[in-house]
C-alpha cells in the first residue's frame, strides 16, 4: 500500500484529502500542517511521495522549499506541490528545488488529482 | 412504532444524508444556506463555515436557527434549535474529522467551503428544540393521517 504525506495548514482541506485519497485509492495517508510535524512524520513513516503546499506558516520563517531540502536529505524521493500559488515564478522555484510535479488548487478537482497521483505512483 | 423506533429511524435517515438547509435571521431579515453537516446520537447538527460568512455573522448574533433535510420519496426533516460556537480547538478538530465522514457519502463531492479560500474557519453546534418528520414514501395523492410526525426529543 503505497503512504503518502501531505501537508497542508488548512485543516478541513487536509482531513477531506486525508479520507479522498484513503476511501477510493486505498492509500495510508499522513496528514501534516508545519515543518516540524512533517519533517519528524516523514522520519517515521518513510512516505512513497510527499505532498505539500507552498504556503507554510512557520513562525521560525522557514519556506517549504526548506522543507523539502531537509527531507531530501533524508531520503525523499518523490515530491509534489498542491497550491494555492499558481504563477509560473512559484512553479519555476519549485522546479528549480527538485519539486517532481505542480498542481495547482484552482485548476484541478480532485478526481484528476487522483488520477495524476495513480500515474505518478505507477511510474 | 414507539418513539425510540421512530427517533432510530429518522437518525439513521438524517446519517445517510449529508447536505442541510438551514435559514437564519437578523432585524426580522431571514437568510438561506446550504451546507456539510454531521448529527450525533442526539441530534444535535454541526456544521462548519468561514468566520466571515453571511450566516456566522447572523447566528453569532441571533443563535435561533431552522433546518431541513430531504430526500425525494423517502422523507424531510425539519428542525428548529440554536447555534452555539465550539471554541475549543481539540473539539472543533474532532467535529471537522466527522464532517470529513460526511462529505465522503457524496462520491465525486468536494466541499464548497474549501474552494471560497481563507482558513478562519467557525464550527457551531445547532441543538434541536423542536424536530418533526414528514413521510415522503407514500404515494398516494391524499391521506387521511397526518404525514408530520413530531418527535418528542425530551
Amino acid at each position: 500500500m503505497a503512504v503518502i504525506l501531505f501537508n497542508d495548514s488548512d485543516p478541513v482541506f487536509n482531513r477531506v484529502v486525508k479520507l479522498k485519497f484513503q476511501r477510493e485509492l486505498n492509500w495510508e495517508v499522513k496528514v501534516t500542517s508545519s515543518y516540524d510535524e512533517a519533517y519528524n512524520v516523514f522520519l517515521n513513516s518513510k512516505p512513497d511521495l510527499f505532498m505539500t503546499e507552498i504556503v507554510l506558516n512557520d513562525p521560525q520563517g522557514r519556506t517549504v522549499f526548506d522543507l523539502i531540502k531537509a527531507l531530501k536529505d533524508k531520503g525523499l524521493k518523490q515530491t509534489i506541490v498542491l497550491s494555492t500559488l499558481g504563477q509560473d515564478s512559484d512553479k519555476k522555484s519549485a522546479k528549480e528545488l527538485g519539486v517532481d510535479h505542480y498542481f495547482v488548487k484552482s485548476e484541478i478537482s480532485l478526481l484528476q488529482l487522483l488520477e495524476e497521483l495513480k500515474k505518478i505512483l505507477a511510474n | 412504532m414507539d418513539l425510540a423506533e421512530q427517533k432510530q429511524e429518522v437518525l439513521g435517515f438524517l446519517r445517510s444524508q449529508f447536505i442541510m438547509s438551514i435559514a437564519v435571521a437578523e432585524d426580522n431579515k431571514p437568510s438561506s444556506s446550504i451546507l456539510l453537516y454531521y448529527v450525533d446520537d442526539e441530534f444535535n447538527f454541526f456544521f462548519a463555515t468561514h468566520r466571515n460568512s453571511f450566516k456566522a455573522q447572523k447566528l453569532l448574533k441571533n443563535p435561533q436557527i431552522s433546518i431541513s433535510v430531504w430526500e425525494h420519496k423517502n422523507m424531510m426533516v425539519q428542525v428548529d434549535g440554536i447555534a452555539s460556537e465550539i471554541v475549543n480547538e481539540q473539539d472543533k478538530l474532532a467535529i471537522i474529522d466527522k464532517l470529513a465522514e460526511s462529505a465522503m457519502k457524496g462520491q465525486d463531492f468536494w466541499p464548497p467551503l474549501l474552494r471560497i479560500g481563507g482558513q478562519d474557519y467557525i464550527v457551531f453546534k445547532i441543538k434541536p428544540n423542536w424536530l418533526r418528520k414528514l413521510d415522503l414514501k407514500r404515494d398516494t395523492m391524499t391521506q387521511e393521517e397526518s404525514p408530520f410526525t413530531d418527535i418528542n426529543l425530551g
